[in-house]
């Protein structure tokens, strides 16, 4: 029953035109933006074979080893369409699979067929994560085929590794979405103020909290930077640091409880555009940045438990709204 | 006769005053033959030689500037007005100023060091400029750290141990251990211990530092210096790796299974329905 479920939600959600409109932006953003880093990508490659090619010219000997040009950090643009647009149709997607059995009246007609309600969740979920899988796995062959076609790069084993585990980040990230909205759907008794509820959660999740621990920061007080511009010493700043240690703690608490901040920072990690993982295998660079996986992973999990609890406990399913 | 004697000595006297006081790199013309100059160097220590390089010639020329012949281990390179180089452009019958920066770094194997410096123009033509360079060994002084690479915590803090020994030949005063670390994080401990250390000595220091909660796991590198009140040693850096610790794990998986157990529990309760 669960795949007879999912299988309608994946027939459905081809039907919805905004998850359709957003889900085509999404693909163009991203096609947009890999093309653009493949081409980058290119430049640097073309630029450092003409050196070559000129230098042998000369007769040189001696070549200057080829610089780490990174060809996975093309996807950087990623992160940021799959934080907003990616979040955006994954809580539509996730919305109108509750609200449109609400509003059309299919729910009764579903749970009066001896269908278990958490047999309904199930299958709606399972629904919903094969099509933000499909997407994935979408923009995961367009990023390679553009890396290898247009950029010409030859990615390593590694390299293959740690943007097959960013694509599986960016996918546990759409799930959260996916799984809020289903919460907040089956909570309300209304598709449209559901929409709306998750829609604040999201604009609070990902762009309020991160901005708060941002502005809390206390360097980020004045611009050029409080220490500077109060011309501290290093001796001093560190002086100044030590009495704000909860504050920090505090600051950084408000971040935490961003998912969008956890994908980020993962995500930067795997791509190599934050410094400092160059040389940990991808399985490292998840090991240090656990926290972060948790951070997609636990949320996600402790909100489908509770909407098993608000679904199983609700009474008035078989009212009209 | 006598009093002619007395004012050359006078005059020899304040001659050699004055060559002491004038520092002890000199301008070099490149345009020369072969010019030998000095510089004084301590381990560790950094001084830029200033070369001017003329081009007598009636057509600009672009110079390569390359070093050889040293038996010292030194960090070289050439400047113009404070940007790294390694070819000036002369225009015609003008000189140019170039910088020589040189660090000694390492192990010292002749006090008595000579470095060539050659300035080869565009056309072929090559001037050398031999530069003498003396190496105080008074005071030497250098820091090992006792951990290769460190893991910390974040929120936690990490103990760095050195061994600073006084490679020189006089007593060092006041030595510190000089961090510099990644943004906001703090020395809790060892900041202000300072030693003395006689020729030849080692002593430890320890230092601890305190690494934000805020701080992102990641590879990080903190580098420090010994310094006593006469000179300071080369820097050490010590890759640390910051991990986050498991009692959020703890936390996180414990309101899970408090989550999960309620949600049996519901089950339960009210069956499938």
């Amino acid at each position: 029953m669960i795949i007879e479920i999912a299988k309608k939600e994946m027939r459905d959600a081809f039907r919805n035109k905004l998850f359709l409109s957003i889900l085509a932006m999404l693909l163009v953003l991203t096609g947009v933006s890999i093309v653009l880093g493949s081409c980058q990508v290119k430049a640097a490659m073309d630029n450092y074979n003409n050196s070559i090619s000129f230098l042998q010219s000369l007769g040189k000997a001696q070549l200057p080893p080829m610089p780490n040009l990174n060809p996975i950090s093309a996807s950087k643009g990623f992160v940021n369409y799959i934080g907003m647009i990616g979040a955006l149709l994954a809580i539509v997607l996730g919305n109108t699979s509750i609200s449109k059995e609400h509003k059309n009246g299919t729910l009764r007609l579903i749970l009066s067929r001896g269908v278990f309600r958490d047999t309904f969740l199930n299958g709606k979920l399972l629904g919903n994560l094969s099509i933000l899988a499909g997407i994935t796995v979408l923009t995961g062959i367009i990023t390679f085929v553009s890396l290898i076609a247009i950029g010409g790069a030859a990615l390593t084993a590694s390299e293959v590794a740690r943007m097959l585990l960013f694509f599986g980040m960016s996918f546990l990230y759409m799930t959260f979405f996916t799984v809020l909205s289903m919460g907040i759907a089956t909570v309300s008794t209304k598709g449209s103020r559901a929409l709306l509820i998750t829609v604040i959660v999201w604009l609070v999740l990902s762009f309020v909290l991160p901005q708060i621990g941002d502005t809390m920061d206390m360097d980020n007080q004045i611009p050029g930077g409080f220490f500077s511009t109060m011309g501290m010493s290093r001796d001093q700043e560190h002086q100044v640091l030590q009495k704000f240690k909860f504050y920090e703690t505090l600051r950084d608490g408000v971040e935490e409880m961003s998912p969008t901040k956890h994908y980020e920072r993962i995500s930067y990690a795997l791509l190599n555009v934050k410094p400092g993982f160059e040389t940990n295998t991808p399985w490292e660079v998840v090991g240090l940045k656990w926290i972060n996986l948790l951070g997609l992973l636990a949320p996600s999990v402790a909100i489908w438990l509770l909407t098993y609890i608000a679904f199983l406990r609700r009474e008035n399913i078989y009212q009209s709204n | 006769m006598n009093r002619i004697r007395n004012a050359m000595l006078v005059l020899s006297v304040l001659a050699l005053m004055l060559v002491s006081s004038v520092s002890t790199v000199f301008a070099a013309d490149a345009s020369g033959t072969e010019f030998l100059t000095g510089c004084n160097l301590t381990l560790g220590e950094s001084k830029a030689v200033a070369l001017f390089i003329r081009n007598d010639d009636a057509a600009p020329h672009v110079y390569k500037l390359t070093t050889e012949g040293s038996a010292n281990s030194y960090e070289l390179y050439f400047s113009s007005n404070g940007a790294a180089i390694k070819n000036v452009t002369v225009p015609a019958g003008t000189s140019s100023q170039v910088d020589v920066n040189i660090t000694l770094n390492g192990n010292v194997s002749v006090i008595e060091d000579k470095l060539s410096v050659k300035a080869v123009r565009d056309d072929g033509k090559e001037n050398v400029i031999n530069l003498s360079i003396m190496i105080n060994k008074d005071y030497a002084l250098s820091v090992k750290s006792m951990l290769d690479k460190i893991d910390i915590l974040s929120g936690k803090s990490g103990e760095f141990t050195f061994s600073v020994t006084n490679n020189g030949s006089k007593d060092l005063n006041n030595i510190k251990i000089k961090p510099e670390l990644p943004y906001k994080w703090v020395v809790s401990q060892g900041a202000e211990t300072t030693m003395n250390l006689k020729p030849g000595e080692t002593g430890t220091a320890t230092m601890k530092i305190d690494v934000p909660s805020s701080q992102a796991a990641g590879n990080f590198t903190a580098s420090f210096t010994a310094a006593s009140d006469e000179t300071s040693s080369i820097q050490v850096s010590i890759p640390a790796t910051v991990k986050t610790s498991s009692n959020i794990a703890y936390w996180a998986i414990g309101i899970l299974v408090l989550i999960a157990a309620f949600t049996v529990f519901q089950f339960k309760r009210h069956g499938r329905r």
